[in-house]
């Protein structure tokens, strides 16, 4: 390439002819179809001009340019410099599209590269490519992306918790593993919600020590750098996107159907008289007695339509309790079953209510995105404005946010430039949404009885579906709805000023700042007119908060060639950031002398039992960074960094720390001995560094701290006999002055290759990271005052390896295939812990060695990952034959089987089992809950050139979970005995025996009462299918519109798994799936 | 002249950073903003004295837990489960907490254990007395370690403030004492990290408490000096003395604090009616105005003219954030309003109709809010509702305490059906119907009576007139009482050998409730049976009994059954034999008294069985706390796992204070 443009130089000063005044021509891609927007500017300048829609161009003045070779630039293309000296007035070019991203530009944070010259282990998106999949999040679009991990968010605002190559350290509190986020340049301290994916023009991951290492502070975790789109040269483009979204349950847990329902209450009655027939030996219902049903009132419970199971007649069996007259059969079943009021009323007139149906809902998304952007020589500007409206599928989940960006870029003169880019969002946040998880709780709507009522007969919604009576009345959302009142969300400005000077000796100097403020206001009000709602308990609540952030940076760059192959380039840093918080809280109760203002108005509301609130926090960090690129003739390039960072919230006795780092790469293909032809690219990367840690639960936590511990007051009695309160104050945290930075070092091996003329393309890296002095809660003996302290202890080692491939399977003038395949799997190991060492015995009791303590109570092991489980196996469930077997532990058949270790049983003199003990020696390690292996595949098709098919697959694999469902322990507060539903499910009884569910009701054995069975999460999950048509460029162009594309897919559309049936086995909970449609217009 | 400029800029440049750099040391300096910092908070008396209210709310949580909106179990009925009073009796909870001999392990059973922040739970809230003693402990600490920081104190005000923090950590070293016996003793506030502790032995603890307490009694003023009701006075100091007194085999001594408060302190028993009559349904439930009623109303246990109350835990009801509720009708009254209590028409017998509910609700029978809406989560023994109220063989009716003619003890078959659809409203509600067969399918939970006059507690949050869930609201409590001293002297003189002192104390107290009969003579099982009357919820029974197990064993005097008790072996006797052998006197009242607990005869909950172990005089020490503190090893009580005579324990106090040092 290089060489090309010096013997183009050479050619051009060895010739010298009058040309042209004016030069034109078109410009046109491989397949011959014009490129319209195409840069042409004559080298060495500013001036230039743009292709029109048909291709074509016209230079004016030519004659006048010292310079005599044009530019011809646009993106995904290969740039082209052609001498035009001797050319006709008339050209024809050609241009290639970019040889699979070698040449693309990757931002490394203070600067950007080529690819070819990255050292570190960097992935690069480009999310117009996923266009067609309109992604609702930025979560959306890394989704897949090797060694990326993105949670599932299912409500309506969507988003998802990131990790890059795995959790690294313990400590959990205040986002400590989460990646950090870089936007244009600068940190970015806000959520990711904030960027519209539309205003979106690349992401940069980078993934190992050495690439994130400039950013040292805060990038332990990796560095998503975000590069929001530019205007191009050319005429203002306007885009207009815009989809319709259809929002379904993509999983489901239904609850009990109205028959179900009496089925269930039938074997939660019958369940407790199950024992041995002393006749037959068999273990059946009605032998033994409960409460008042004795072994012979066979049948008791029963249906009265299914007394001839039980051998008994119905005079029988209504003899059994004390019946009013003239009560049916179905109500004397239903009354044993506890059955009254409202439920037994609509039980025997069979009406019911379908509650599931209740709480979830279709939604509809809509997300409407125009942007007005492009550029002239002096000036690039880029500007968009979004509304997007999501419903969850939960009912009163609705989230909104309006998005708009204004980004602006001059060129003063030649040695300065000024830009500007502000965006700004306004977003709900939180509403009021049923709350249908929460059955304990007694607000799950589910769990109301499918003949508990909504409206009563006049129409009017009830307050309590279920009756007045009794302790568990059911829940009516909407009821409650009409007096409650919430106006929550953020006003988000984030801004970042950039200035850049060009000084002598190839040396620019950056000084950027990014001042963001962000406000937050929550208002909520609970009228006491709802008649449940007491005065004294119920009002308003009024919150401000208020963040101010700002980071700013001073960076000295100097970029220079020498000998055509000597590359360097030097950057020098300095930064500074602060950091402060305000929140302000009232709550207002018993407000008088009425609360009909709802919560407009809270001075009124009763002292004695308001309050207010607030909290201010501020921190500060700085920072000082050198780095130092060198490449050599293409092939041999090296990186090096050192960054010394300082933090507040260490700054008692260590607020800095230094962070080196060292990256070399080799491009072998380039060399002359390299003559493998199918091997087109080959670049082998080796990296070290180290990063730090500083994210805290609380900025303060290295100082000691007194904690009102709610804000409760004692309350005292004066001589008069008045009550006078006093807050109180208790210790709460011990200062450690010695907390300082974690710090995670990495290596980093990687391969870049292309075959085939790089038609296949793709990386492969290996990396260790150990990640030490981890911040971390120090578990305490409670009793002594303090139950842990935050310090720097312990070894956290990540191990794994990535593999990326992009292959274009088939690339025909009609038919394209692109596939893109990534895997990643790691392994997690905790290395040490406090350093406390226990000598180790061998079966003769002498010591052999000595091993470091794990932390039980947190369930840390030496060896084994954060995320192990370890905890009782249960094997199965004890079945009718086994009811001896299982009365050893404590148990009767339908209960769960766990693995015994029998070494810690108690065990009679005549050696036989007196107790089965169960502690922690019982206690296995079953796996893993964070998934070690991750894959992810896409295939594109483009089939003649207007329509786009696309799909996407990911997997999560070797994650496990515990989960104590299976138990159907579901009276724990009593719901089952006021008549609540639960999730249909399957159940153990003497007639339906299975090794997978326990009874109802079921029990562990004393010390694992309630053991957890395991599950495989395991799953393969279609993200996402799409198909996009775009118009043929001839009829749009009729109406002056350069594109039309129509394009719809379907997210979440179908998830493979295993064993796991308790909704989503990603998330746990709720999956919806979205059916899209839109439309995008570019004029 | 172009490059120049651009020089000049540079050079600005480079100063500006420099400069920034050059003030990074100030720049990065920690900024507290809204945190209250220890050594700065309490430096001052207005500091230290949010760090005392801490002390005096900590107080009544033991009975109420600290967080009670709605609250199933409490710390107090938790500790009355393991005597002869009580046992847990949701029985529709699969846990639920009846078979405790082998439920209580070194990990399971403590239910409550770590910080109740993160959950509630229903089965019970033993943990709660290790978990929260200690925290108690950490408050009185924080007052002793910082008291003497504080400047421009008189040296009266920070001795009263050292006398009411030793009596905050005395009370709770009294309860681990006697739940968990040797326990880690802990007298600071630490400045770094201790993971090396050791059991202390409980008889060196009890001479640290003795020894506070006596200076205590010195340095604390009397009520009448203080400016508020709810600070520790010196009456309460005196009374606490006592307990470690006997404790500690001083009866002369326990004695001599117990004269001090009977006769030269102001205080004297109530034995006429006082301030304010409560009278909330006398519709529903007409109270006979009598002393034993007055004494109990929560608007009467601060006035001035009860001159009973030694301290008052003030808890007001509707004082938001300074009252816990109390749930105690909730936790304590039967599981009334349930189908399984029927009519002789088959309608559920007894109906808690909100006010609302036009339809069925009638003020004559309005038991929600006049009684409260019991769910049965700790039900009384057998011996609690009638045999303890056996004097002499017979059934004393002149008891107030146990009064239902005057409106004091509630018992089911006082109240009316009052389902207005059913035949049989209006009449008296009846446990078997004509022909003999039982209306109740739960007589644990759902059939028994109680001592309205404790129990009940006015709830002006849920006063709403769709509430149907009248649980208990707040009201002040007791902490002590008179009442109580004179039964600690009794308890003073028995096990010195004055019968007829003992007798004269008992008897009085007995008098007071216009008891019919009184004692002729009192042994260690009278005076024990007096307080399960007098002090019903009011002391902490299992921590009582455990108490008088080792005081009786000290001072060798027989219980009521003849048997004698050697104090180094009472509580190393193990096993649930049902002859009521061996054990200590708290087993032997748990066989005699708790008509369930290992008896064959007792139903089986949930596939439970009614269990309890002679070892289950203490608790165990829970395996967390153990594993927490790597790098000792805390003692493992006798009968449960991990249980070593051998692991060593600190022999006196003064070495356990003297090791709190050593942090490596």
């Amino acid at each position: 390439m290089k060489k090309r443009v010096i013997f183009v130089l050479i050619i051009m000063f060895a010739l010298s002819k009058v040309m042209a005044q004016n030069i034109s021509g078109v410009v046109v891609d491989s397949k011959d179809v014009p490129l319209p927007g195409v840069s042409v500017i004559i080298k060495g300048t500013t001036k230039g001009s743009i292709t029109d829609l048909n291709g074509k161009f016209v230079i004016s003045n030519m004659a006048n340019s010292s310079q005599k070779v044009l530019v011809f630039s646009y993106v995904g293309y290969e740039k082209i410099e052609m001498d035009v000296t001797k050319q006709s007035s008339s050209l024809r070019i050609v241009m290639q599209e970019t040889n699979k991203g070698l040449n693309e530009v990757v931002v490394v944070g203070y600067g950007t590269m080529r690819k070819k010259d990255l050292t570190g282990s960097v992935t690069q998106i480009r999310p117009d490519k996923l266009a067609n999949e309109t992604p609702n999040t930025v979560q959306d679009i890394l989704r897949g992306t090797p060694g990326l991990y993105v949670g599932f968010d299912a409500s309506a605002k969507g988003g998802g918790q990131m990790q890059i190559r795995g959790q690294r350290s313990i400590y959990t509190d205040g986002g400590h593993n989460d990646p950090l986020i870089v936007l244009d340049g600068m940190v970015f301290y806000g959520e990711l919600s904030e960027i519209n994916p539309d205003d979106i023009g690349q992401i940069d991951v980078l993934k190992d020590a050495a690439a994130a290492a400039v950013y040292g502070a805060k990038a332990a975790n990796g560095v998503i750098i975000i590069s929001t789109k530019k205007g191009k040269m050319g005429k203002p483009v306007i885009n207009l996107t815009s989809t319709v979204g259809f929002v379904t349950m993509g999983a489901n847990r239904e609850v009990f159907s109205p028959e179900g329902y009496m089925q269930y209450r039938e074997d939660f009655y019958t369940a407790p008289t199950y024992g041995v027939n002393p006749t037959t030996g068999k273990y059946e219902a009605y032998q033994t007695a409960s409460g008042s049903v004795t072994p012979a009132m066979k049948g008791y419970f029963s249906r009265p339509d299914e007394l001839s199971k039980w051998g008994v007649t119905g005079d029988q069996w209504k003899g059994y309790t004390t019946n009013a007259s003239g009560n049916s059969d179905n109500e004397i079943w239903a009354k044993r079953l506890n059955l009254s009021g409202v439920l037994m009323d609509n039980f025997l007139a069979g009406k019911t209510y379908d509650w599931y149906n209740y709480t979830f809902r279709n939604a509809v998304n809509q997300d409407h995105n125009i942007s007005l952007s492009g550029a002239s020589d002096r000036m690039n500007y880029y500007m968009s404005a979004g509304y997007l409206s999501n419903q969850g599928v939960v009912r009163g989940d609705d989230y909104k946010a309006v998005r708009a960006n204004l980004k602006l870029n001059g060129k003063v003169n030649k040695w300065l430039e000024i830009g500007a880019n502000v965006n700004f969002q306004d977003r709900t946040d939180g509403n009021i949404t049923v709350d249908w998880n929460n059955f304990s709780g007694n607000v799950s709507p589910l769990a109301n009885s499918p003949y508990a009522n909504y409206k009563d007969d006049n129409g009017n919604l009830v307050a309590h579906p279920m009756g007045d009576q009794g302790a568990f009345k059911g829940y009516n959302y909407d009821f409650n709805r009409q007096y409650q009142d919430r106006e929550s969300g953020f006003t988000v400005l984030n801004t970042i000023f950039t200035t850049k000077i060009f000084l002598p000796f190839d040396i620019t100097y950056s000084f950027n700042v990014a001042p963001r403020y962000q406000w937050k206001y929550y208002r909520y009000f609970e009228s006491s007119e709802n008649p449940d709602w007491p005065a004294l308990t119920h009002g308003a609540t009024r919150e401000n908060t208020k963040w101010f952030d700002y980071s700013l940076n001073n960076t000295l760059a100097w970029d220079h060639t020498f000998n055509s192959k000597h590359h360097v380039t030097l950057t020098l840093v300095q930064e500074a950031e602060e950091r402060r918080y305000w929140w302000d809280q009232i709550v207002a109760k018993n407000i008088q002398p009425t609360d009909a203002l709802g919560f407009h108005e809270v001075n009124t509301g009763d002292m004695t039992v308001s309050s207010m609130n607030s909290e201010d926090t501020h921190q500060t960090a700085d920072g000082l960074l050198a780095r130092a690129f060198y490449s050599y003739d293409n092939r041999y390039a090296l990186t090096a960094s050192v960054r010394r960072d300082g933090y507040s919230a260490f700054g008692t006795s260590n607020p800095y720390a230094t962070f080196p780092s060292l990256a070399v790469a080799w491009t072998f293909t380039n060399e002359k001995f390299f003559h493998w032809s199918p091997m087109s690219t080959g670049k082998l990367r080796l990296s070290w560094g180290q990063n730090g840690n500083r994210s805290l639960s609380d900025v303060y936590t290295a100082l000691a701290n007194l904690s009102m511990y709610g804000g409760y007051t004692q309350g005292y009695v004066d001589m008069q006999g008045n009550l006078v309160k006093f807050k109180y104050l208790g210790m709460d945290r011990l200062a450690n002055p010695n907390l300082q930075w974690e710090k995670t070092a990495s290596w980093n091996a990687g391969l870049d290759f292309g075959f085939l003329d790089n038609r296949i393309t793709g990386s492969i890296d290996y990396y260790v990271m150990p990640t030490t002095d981890m911040i971390m809660n120090q578990s305490l003996p409670a009793f002594s005052g303090v139950s842990s302290i935050t310090s720097n202890l312990g070894e956290v080692e990540n191990r794994g390896f990535e593999l990326s491939v992009t292959s274009q399977n088939i690339k025909n003038k009609n038919f394209e295939w692109n596939t893109t395949l990534s895997l990643s799997q790691y392994k997690n190991t905790i290395k040490h812990l406090y350093y406390e060492y226990v000598t180790t015995l061998d079966a003769q009791g002498n010591v052999v060695g000595t091993k470091e303590s794990d932390d039980v109570s947190n369930k840390w092991f030496i060896g084994h990952p954060i995320s192990a489980i370890w905890d009782y196996r249960v094997t199965g469930i004890w079945q009718a034959n086994e009811a001896t077997e299982a009365a050893k532990y404590g148990q009767r058949p339908g209960d769960p089987k766990v693995a015994n270790n029998p070494a810690n049983d108690v065990y009679n003199t005549d050696g036989t089992l007196k107790s089965a003990v169960y502690d922690n020696t019982d206690k296995q390690f079953l796996g893993q809950t964070a998934p070690p292996i991750q894959w992810s595949m896409r295939n594109d098709f483009t089939i003649f050139k207007n329509f786009n098919f696309s799909f996407n697959i990911y997997s999560y694999m070797g994650q496990k979970s515990l989960s104590t469902n299976y138990m159907n322990v579901d009276n724990g507060t009593s719901l089952i005995t006021n008549g609540a539903n639960i999730y249909a499910k399957e159940y153990w009884t003497p007639d339906h025996p299975t090794n997978k569910y326990a009874r109802l009701e079921a029990k562990g054995p004393t010390g694992a009462t309630s053991p957890g069975m395991l599950y495989d999460r395991s799953f393969v999950r279609l993200d996402n299918v799409s198909l996009a048509y775009t118009l043929p460029a001839g009829i749009t162009k009729k109406f002056n519109i350069e594109k039309v594309k129509i394009f719809g897919n379907i997210r979440n559309a179908a998830v493979w798994t295993k064993d796991w049936k308790y909704w989503d086995p990603e998330t746990g909970g709720l999956a919806p799936r979205v059916y899209t449609l839109g439309l995008n217009l570019i004029f | 002249m172009k490059k120049n400029k651009l020089y000049k800029f540079a050079v600005g440049l480079l100063c500006a950073v420099a400069m920034l750099s050059g003030c990074s040391e100030e720049f990065l300096k920690p900024d507290p903003l809204s945190l209250y910092e220890p050594t700065v908070t309490f430096s001052t008396e207005s500091g230290l004295q949010a760090a005392m209210a801490f002390c005096d709310r900590q107080l009544k949580t033991n009975w109420l837990y600290y967080r009670a909106e709605i609250n199933n179990t409490t710390p107090i009925g938790s500790d009355n489960l393991m005597s002869d009073m009580m046992i847990a009796s949701k029985t529709d909870n699969a846990n639920v907490f009846i078979d405790v001999a082998t439920r209580l392990t070194p990990t399971s059973g403590l239910e409550q254990f770590t910080d109740g922040n993160g959950g509630n739970s229903e089965i019970n809230k033993l943990g709660f007395f290790w978990t929260e003693s200690y925290n108690g402990i950490k408050y009185a600490n924080t007052v002793l370690s910082y008291i003497d920081k504080v400047k421009g104190m008189d040296e009266s005000t920070r001795l009263a403030y050292k006398g009411r923090a030793y009596f905050h950590r005395s009370f709770y070293y009294m309860g681990l004492c006697f739940r968990f016996r040797d326990v880690p003793l802990v007298t600071k506030i630490l400045q770094v990290p201790k993971m090396s502790y050791r059991s202390t032995k409980r008889e060196a603890i009890l001479k640290m408490l003795k020894q506070d307490m006596e200076n205590a009694v010195q340095w604390v003023p009397d009520q009448k000096d203080m400016k508020y009701i709810g600070m520790i006075n010196k009456g309460a100091c005196r009374q606490l003395l006592i307990k470690i007194d006997l404790a500690t085999g001083d009866y002369d001594g326990a004695i001599a604090q117990a004269d001090a408060l009977i006769n030269n302190s102001g205080y004297s028993l109530m034995t006429n009616t006082f301030g304010t009559f409560v009278n909330p349904f006398p519709d529903t439930w007409n109270i006979t105005r009598n002393v034993i009623w007055d004494l109990h109303r929560p608007q009467n246990k601060y006035i001035a003219a009860n001159k009973e109350v030694i301290l008052d835990m003030p808890n007001r009801d509707g004082s938001g954030d300074a009252q816990i509720k109390t749930n105690y009708m909730r936790n304590f009254l039967p599981f009334l309003d349930d189908n399984g209590t029927t009519d002789p028409a088959g309608a559920r017998a007894v109906n808690y109709y909100a006010e609302s509910d036009t339809k069925n609700f009638n003020i004559k029978y309005n038991y929600n809010k006049a009684l409260g809406r019991g769910i049965g989560i700790n039900a009384p023994t057998y011996f609690a509702q009638t045999g303890v109220w056996y004097v002499n063989g017979i059934l004393d009716n002149g008891d107030l305490r146990h009064s239902v003619a005057v409106g004091n003890w509630v018992d089911p078959t006082a109240l009316y059906y009052n389902n207005p659809k059913s035949a049989s409203f209006g009449q008296h509600v009846q446990l078997y119907n004509a022909s003999g067969k039982m209306l109740c399918n739960d007589t644990i939970r759902k059939w028994f009576g109680w001592p309205h006059y404790k129990i009940y507690m006015e709830d002006a949050v849920m006063n709403v007139p769709t509430q149907t869930q009248y649980n208990g609201g707040a009201g002040d409590l007791y902490f002590y009482r008179l009442a109580e001293t004179y039964l600690l002297r009794a308890e003073a003189k028995y096990y010195k050998g004055d019968i007829a002192g003992a007798t004269a104390d008992v008897n009085t107290v007995r008098s007071r409730a216009h008891c019919t009969q009184l004692y002729s003579t009192v042994n260690i099982g009278s005076i024990m049976d007096e307080r399960a009357r007098e002090l019903f919820l009011e002391e902490f029974r299992y921590a009582e009994l455990s108490r008088v197990s080792y005081c009786l064993a000290l001072s060798g005097k027989p219980d009521e059954w003849g048997n004698t008790y050697d104090v180094n072996t009472y509580d190393k006797d193990a096993g649930d034999d049902l002859g009521k052998n061996g054990g200590s006197y708290w087993w032997q009242r748990i066989c005699h008294y708790n008509n369930y607990y290992n008896n064959p005869k007792a139903p089986v909950i949930q596939n439970r069985h009614f269990t309890m172990g002679k070892h289950n005089l203490y608790l165990p020490i829970y395996q967390q706390a153990i594993d927490a503190n790597r790098k000792g090893k805390l003692s493992q009580n006798f009968g449960y796992t991990g249980y070593d005579a051998n692991t060593p324990k600190w022999e006196t106090w003064q070495e356990a204070v003297a090791d709190e040092d050593i942090t490596e």
